[in-house]
């Protein structure tokens, strides 16, 4: 039997190619360029830390905010609904580097709300409590949005029949409707913290220090070039992948077949 | 016992109620056609809409303002509405019930060797058992049923509606089980509520209801009817002649018909065809076509100066069957007391 491709195969195909083709182009341009490939030293271990605690940091906050405002979204019927659902998307709309000065505006230094936080000991920008800020206000959207498509695929009569078998609505929400939409949440959680990972303009704007590895490498490459840069840009590409595998491992352990990718 | 007081419930440009209704330790159908209301009178019976005005009483507490979960009914929808996440004996587990309550139940409904199934893998027959011991198993005050064995096939839907009823009468559970289909509620129901148009036309036992509609959807729904026009003559007690046509015919009238024109309901078994005819609601017609219809013919007639036509169910050992024929007259006869004046609704 012949294997044919069809057209939608090879249209997809087209896209996972131009995904990966600039990885293995780097990979390969390392490969050769070894011997010139400069080490960053000390800067590099705490930029992955900052990163991975920020990124991981910023999902929890993103879930935690973010699923109670997508079963929202989901549920209720008023025209409020879709006012909110536009503003959730506003974060995405706006050019990370305009997300940052925004945030500058609100909780930079000279605002009231950044130096009241000062006055107080806390610092919201140039801190991580600043990168955790930016992070949240730039992923938390991809969170909200999957975790309401989840919520929309679960059928309301399966609500209505825990709730007659004796159930409260939070009780309903834990057993039933999370597990079941956990396969969406999994997916937001997973585009989040890719996103988060390699986050850059907003979290330069609030905070360019402690740096980030995508703020490292911006550093490297604007004073060394590529192979500057070459070194932490592997990290935050391998270091991305075998979170988001143990992000999705976590959801299909909490949620079997319902949360599998 | 269930008691709905004055209920009202409006939903776009449909409007149900106002509704009074009361279900004692009994199995209560609703039967009614698509659009009549029922799945909008479990809903605000269960507390998934709420009322716009009007009382529920459930046991001896008005529960209106309550929560689903307060109210003490369990419901079964018409889709499959068992926990997808959970096994057979996870999701009749989930009412936290005793393991004497689950031994009995898994007993009654014969789900034994499923307990450990995914419920992707039971069968339409199996997740309907299922479903239906999770409801009882809570021990609710009402169970509410839409249409649970509608999504079956008709065999199978035919095998589990007696043991359905046997179930229900065993457990004691007054019931609300709403239904489009007529077999069902034969078969299921201690009484049945014709409900159209958001109200309640007819409340009675089966036999009742089949045999004296008192409207036009009542005597549509529980059964093939020929709906005739009619010219009120004359009154006298409960009897009436009526015109039909150029014929006179005598009927007793179970409910008033006042207007001058009235409607008539007939079912197609009870009219008699004869070789020989003539006296009281006796009409002469011409066969217009007949029909196989497996225990029966249905035969089309047109009755002489009447302009609607008539149908007939004809028995398959009926002494004229083979010479019923198309263009063939015949004498026909409406029994004085199988006619039923039928209101609008």
């Amino acid at each position: 039997m012949k294997n044919k491709i069809s057209i939608l195969q090879l249209l997809g195909g087209i896209l996972v190619i131009y995904y990966i083709a600039p990885i293995f182009s780097l990979v390969f341009w390392g490969g050769n360029e070894y011997g010139r490939i400069s080490s960053m030293g000390g800067g590099i271990s705490s930029a992955i830390i900052t990163s991975m605690s920020t990124s991981a940091m910023s999902v929890v906050i993103s879930c935690m905010l973010g699923i109670p405002l997508a079963y929202f979204l989901s549920r209720d019927r008023s025209s409020l609904k879709d006012f909110v659902l536009f503003i959730v998307f506003l974060p995405l709309l706006l050019p990370p580097i305009v997300s940052g000065m925004v945030l500058l505006t609100l909780l930079g230094p000279g605002s009231i709300i950044g130096s009241l936080a000062a006055s107080s000991g806390i610092e919201l920008t140039q801190s991580m409590i600043g990168i955790i800020l930016a992070q949240v206000f730039v992923i938390s959207p991809f969170i909200v949005i999957s975790a309401k498509v989840g919520f929309d695929s679960v059928d309301e009569k399966l609500e209505y029949a825990s709730r007659s078998l004796g159930k409260t609505k939070i009780q309903t929400f834990w057993k039933i409707t999370l597990p079941l939409s956990m396969k969406g949440i999994i997916a937001g959680a997973m585009l989040a913290f890719a996103r988060a990972m390699g986050e850059f303009g907003a979290t330069v704007m609030m905070a360019y220090y402690p740096r980030t590895m995508p703020t490292q490498i911006w550093v490297s490459f604007i004073t060394g070039g590529i192979g500057n840069a070459f070194q932490m840009t592997m990290i935050l590409l391998v270091s991305s992948m075998i979170v988001i595998v143990l992000i999705g491992r976590m959801g299909k352990e909490i949620g079997g077949d319902y949360a599998s990718y | 016992m269930l008691h709905i007081k004055s209920v009202v419930k409006s939903l776009g440009n449909f409007l149900l109620g106002p509704l009074d209704l009361i279900v004692e330790n009994e199995i209560l159908v609703i039967l009614g056609p698509s659009g009549s209301g029922k799945t909008t009178l479990i809903n605000v019976i269960s507390g998934i809409s709420q009322l716009d005005s009007g009382e529920i009483i459930i046991g001896n507490e008005r529960v209106s303002e309550e929560s689903i979960e307060n109210r003490g009914v369990s419901i079964v929808f018409q889709e499959d509405a068992l926990f997808p996440h959970m096994t057979v004996l996870e999701n009749i587990k989930y009412a936290n019930s005793t393991e004497e309550d689950i031994n009995k139940i898994v007993d009654i409904f014969g789900i034994e060797h499923i307990l450990d199934r995914s419920v992707g893998a039971l069968s339409g027959g199996e997740k309907n058992r299922v479903e239906l011991a999770r409801a009882i198993i809570s021990m609710p005050k009402i169970l509410l049923l839409d249409e649970p064995l509608s999504s079956l096939d008709y065999p199978v839907r035919k095998k589990l509606a007696p043991d359905l009823r046997k179930i229900l009468k065993r457990v004691k559970i007054p019931v609300v089980y709403v239904t489009h289909d007529r077999e069902i509620a034969w078969e299921i129901g201690d009484r049945i509520a014709i409900m159209s148009k958001g109200g309640i036309c007819q409340i009675g036992t089966p036999e009742d209801v089949f045999k004296k509609p008192t409207t036009i959807i009542a005597a549509e729904i529980t059964g093939e009817s020929n709906i005739l026009r009619m010219e009120m003559k004359e009154k006298s007690g409960n009897e009436r002649v009526v015109g039909w046509g150029p014929y006179n015919l005598e009927i007793v009238a179970e409910q008033n018909g006042n207007e001058e024109t009235i409607h008539v309901s007939i079912r197609p078994d009870d009219i008699i065809l004869g070789t020989q005819g003539g006296g009281i609601n006796w009409m002469e017609g011409e066969i217009i076509e007949k029909i196989f219809k497996g225990h029966r013919y249905a035969v089309e007639l047109n009755i002489e100066g009447v302009e609607e036509n008539i149908r007939v169910n004809v028995p398959l050992d009926h002494n004229e069957i083979k010479n019923l024929k198309k263009g063939r007259e015949i004498w026909v006869h409406f029994p004085k007391k199988s006619m039923q004046i039928v209101l609008d609704n």
